[in-house]
């Protein structure tokens, strides 16, 4: 069991990057495009949080008995 | 208990993170926040599981029954996740989903312990009778 930093660090430029882009995409005028980039990141970030929570959940189940 | 100095490090380390980013991106912020949760309520659970070894000692010790630290148990289990769901759902901005979460833990804690509220009743009727 360790604390994962780097996921931390992942998420967070994850989301500095997506930010960069989207006012990029937004400022030149293709805003279909920087919601797409914004919703992109979004799943990508809620895939990795998806682990993290069943890893969660499944140490609660075998920890309390259920 | 190095563990404990890392995750109160990366707790802090990701309260400053998502500041930064909630001004831009919030939902990716929102998902930083429930992540750090996760990953910090794994390392708090990981250092009560030597309590929880000694609990069962001391319920094998009392001879108690088995069912009832299991109930106590899973008690424990959801009021911690509906807890920690609530108050995610509250910083996210929705206070109803966050009540909600908790009036299910509650209901479903209520739901677990009938079996006990079952034999205290049965115990109140054999002391009743015997008098």
């Amino acid at each position: 069991m360790t604390m994962e930093i780097d996921l931390i660090f992942k998420i967070a430029a994850i989301g500095i990057i997506v930010s960069i882009l989207n006012q990029v995409l937004a400022r030149s005028g293709r805003e279909e495009q920087a919601t797409m980039t914004s919703l992109a990141g979004l799943v990508v970030v809620l895939m990795m949080l998806a682990q993290k929570i069943a890893d969660l959940f499944d140490l609660v189940k075998n920890l309390f008995e259920f | 208990m190095e563990l404990f100095w890392k995750a109160a490090a990366g707790v802090l380390m990701a309260v400053i993170l998502g500041l930064v980013l909630g001004k831009q991106e919030k939902d990716i912020s929102l998902m930083l926040s429930m992540a750090v949760c996760a990953m910090a309520a794994i390392i708090a659970l990981s250092y009560l599981e030597p309590v929880l070894d000694m609990l069962r000692q001391m319920e094998k010790l009392g001879s108690l029954g088995g069912d009832m630290l299991s109930v106590l148990l899973k008690a424990v289990g959801i009021g911690l996740v509906a807890e920690i769901a609530g108050m995610v759902c509250a910083d996210a901005g929705n206070a109803a989903l966050g009540k909600t979460m908790q009036m299910l833990g509650t209901a479903a804690v209520l739901w677990l312990s009938i079996p006990i509220f079952n034999a205290f009743l049965m115990l109140i009727q054999q002391i009743l009778g015997e008098i």
